[in-house]
């Protein structure tokens, strides 16, 4: 039960995200996307940085570790 | 310049979306043959983080763009972000762990499947060759 619920509050934040991103490509700018928002953030070294080291360790956890 | 005008050597992008797509899948195809705590998959990841931190440092030198205005409804993502990390650490520290599942589960559960493995893994090249290079 508690699983279920688990996975369901999981779904609802997945759910969330892309909603958002809909929205944000709907708005025609007056929201903005996680792309655009990504690319914002790369504009500063220390954005690109955070960014990159995040995505490594993302991708160190989900297929080496 | 050739003799019909085109600039001879150049790349179309059409071209290298689809080489950079067929590179990604390779990639993932390559991942979903490796397993976790295993020094192929250890080799393989530490491959493109390699490479992504080569072209990260690259583009780095080049210097920083100018900062953009504020993005607007910024907050949103700021908030699901608290969101997902909250819920992910009340996640881990919940007993017992089988009723809690993390993240961590849930992409065990994609690596479980080849195909899905093979493009969780050509996405996640292509996202740190954005991060590094966009």
């Amino acid at each position: 039960m508690a699983r279920d619920a688990t996975f369901a509050v999981w779904a609802v934040l997945g759910a969330l995200a892309v909603s958002a991103q809909l929205v944000a490509v709907c708005s025609r700018g007056r929201l903005v996307g996680l792309p655009d928002l990504a690319r914002r953030l790369t504009r500063a070294r220390s954005g690109r940085l955070v960014l990159v080291l995040g995505w490594m360790w993302l991708g160190w956890h989900a297929f080496a570790r | 310049m050739s003799r019909t005008g085109r600039a001879v050597g150049r790349v179309s992008p059409r071209t290298r979306q689809v080489v950079g797509a067929g590179v990604a899948l390779g990639y993932g195809a390559l991942v979903s043959f490796t397993r976790p705590f295993t020094w192929p998959a250890d080799l393989v990841t530490a491959g493109a983080l390699a490479w992504v931190a080569a072209l990260t440092l690259w583009r780095l030198r080049a210097g920083a763009a100018a900062a953009a205005p504020r993005a607007r409804g910024w907050p949103l993502w700021a908030a699901l972000a608290v969101a997902v990390v909250g819920w992910e650490l009340f996640c881990y520290v919940s007993q017992p762990r089988a009723a809690h599942p993390t993240l961590s589960t849930l992409i065990d559960m994609v690596d479980a499947h080849r195909a899905a493995k093979t493009l969780a893994g050509a996405l996640w090249l292509a996202l740190g060759w954005e991060l590094a290079l966009r």
